[in-house]
């Protein structure tokens, strides 16, 4: 028993967070420049999932992406790290008695367990994310004509596109450009017809389904007249409902920690700032 | 227009820094004050000539402005030794005059509220996170905890928190973008994605300081300088580009 608690304390020990930061800044650096130099080797995670990709270019350029794998360990001990160490303070907050009958005192103070249980769901949503993420890509839509999603019932029917081109004078690069694009779609399977439009940052979604405009044409007014499409990238993400919502969470939990900072920095005593 | 009032904003800036050594504290407050209206003016201009879309890789030209924006008030303060600063905020202008990156034609995508959100509260963390580091390097050069070291502990951490408040922001507004238009809140193409989650990282870990054992409150401000140092190297210089003449220097223009 005693040996369990000393494992308990031992991971939630803050000195350890500090040991593990410094080392993932250190591995994230090296990934920079690994990410600067072999681009081609990282960019497929997206397309492919992760471990596709670890079993792929992964696996097969070690020297090379070893650095998301030690990321990867490090981020599961500051996962546990962070659990821990925010439960332990959590556990003495709310045992304290002081703040009864002070609601918005105690969740001032909560603020900072906010953002550490935040940061949790978006790790955890980020894993969900990278291991059962399906991405469908260069899904060529043409007007009037459906495609099939891969594995699913569901048709993906465009009905009509709009694309505007840029006619003024202040952007001279984009002259005769698209500057927006809206595709009209309608989604069914045997069960039910969504239809929906979809832009650029405009996806459609459907459960389980997002659907992101990926390319288009014809891009410009002037020159060879090309046939029009669309190519749409179809994403199956279980984890974004959970990185979003950590990602809401956690700037709640900042914002009320700055609002704290605000109302505390002209009280904050010489011995405060020097322990 | 752009480049004769960012030029304008840089020599208005180097004015100041020589009126600050000088002693002129309030030619120098003028000068800075008009340094960053012709700032302001030449970011004004970048940004309508490419809105609704953005101007990314500009961000040297923004961060003068929001650093010389923000150190204001701390100039005002007597105990501040503004020269630093001023010659931080000069240096700057002068890199980004010289090192533009500015070969970028913007696509569609940028047309969001978020990409928006993500480039300019990423640079204005950027010029929090810098100040803070020279806050940090005027405490580092005082021998004792005075009232003054004091007050400029105070605005280090003041700085930080400001700084990681808006760098939080952006990284997610980066991702939200980035699911938006890619379908995944990270693009795995960008080295910078790797820089920038470092340096929310170590401003994380700036935050716990009070909790480690074996960092003192004498220390904290060694780590604002490596952090602000950090910020340089990896946040900053990376959106600069090689060195090249601008073309107002150019004589052919005025023949």
């Amino acid at each position: 028993m005693n040996k369990l608690k000393d494992i308990w304390s031992l991971l939630g020990n803050t000195n350890l967070m500090f040991g593990l930061i410094v080392l993932m800044i250190l591995d994230l650096t090296v990934g920079y420049f690994m990410l600067k130099s072999h681009p081609h080797l990282f960019y497929p995670i997206n397309d492919m999932g992760f471990l596709k990709w670890s079993a792929t270019y992964g696996k097969n350029n070690l020297y090379e992406t070893a650095w998301l794998y030690l990321l990867i360990f490090f981020l599961a001990i500051l996962f546990v790290n962070t659990f821990i160490c925010t439960t332990q303070r959590v556990t003495i907050l709310f045992r304290n008695k002081s703040f009864s009958g002070h609601k918005f005192r105690f969740i001032i103070k909560l603020s900072p367990h906010i953002m550490h249980y935040a940061l949790l769901i978006m790790l955890l949503g980020y894993l969900v994310s990278y291991l059962s993420s399906e991405t469908c890509l260069s899904n060529i839509l043409l007007p009037e004509k459906s495609i099939r999603i891969p594995d699913s019932l569901y048709e993906i029917h465009l009905n009509s596109l709009h694309i505007d081109y840029y006619q003024g004078e202040r952007l001279q690069y984009m002259q005769d450009r698209a500057i927006d694009v809206q595709a009209d779609l309608t989604i069914q399977n045997k069960e039910k017809i969504i239809t929906g439009r979809l832009g650029f940052n405009k996806p459609v979604w459907f459960f389980p389904y997002s659907i992101h405009l990926k390319d288009f044409a014809p891009k410009s007014k002037s020159g060879m007249n090309r046939r029009t499409y669309i190519n749409v990238i179809i994403k199956k993400d279980p984890g974004a409902k959970y990185y979003f919502s950590g990602m809401i969470l956690f700037t709640f939990g900042l914002l009320l920690y700055s609002l704290h900072w605000l109302m505390e920095r002209n009280k904050i005593t010489k011995d405060s700032l020097l322990t | 227009m752009i480049q004769h009032s960012f030029l304008l904003a840089a020599i208005f800036y180097l004015l100041s820094f020589c009126g600050a050594i000088a002693g002129k504290k309030h030619i120098s407050g003028i000068l800075l004050i008009t340094g960053l209206l012709a700032n302001g003016y030449s970011i004004a201009i970048r940004y309508w000539l490419t809105f609704p879309m953005l101007p990314l890789y500009q961000g040297p030209f923004f961060l003068p402005f929001f650093m010389g924006l923000f150190s204001l008030k701390a100039l005002g303060n007597a105990h501040h030794s503004e020269s630093n600063i001023l010659l931080l905020i000069s240096l700057m202008a002068w890199a980004a005059l010289f090192f533009p990156n500015d070969h970028y034609l913007p696509f569609i995508q940028f047309r969001t509220i978020f990409s928006h959100l993500f480039f300019l509260f990423g640079v204005i963390a950027r010029a929090f996170f810098i100040l803070s580091g020279l806050q940090a390097y005027q405490c580092i050069r005082k021998k004792e905890m005075n009232e003054t070291a004091l007050q400029q502990l105070r605005e280090v951490r003041q700085s930080v928190i400001w700084g990681y408040l808006f760098w939080t922001i952006s990284v997610f507004c980066g991702a939200i973008w980035s699911y938006l238009g890619w379908g995944s809140p990270v693009v795995w193409e960008d080295p910078a994605i790797t820089t920038a989650m470092a340096t929310w990282l170590y401003y994380s870990l700036y935050l716990h300081l009070h909790l480690i054992s074996f960092v003192n409150a004498k220390n904290r401000p060694f780590f604002a300088v490596i952090g602000a140092c950090w910020v340089i190297a990896f946040n900053c210089l990376p959106d600069m580009g090689k060195f090249m003449l601008p073309n107002i220097f150019m004589v052919k223009n005025y023949i």
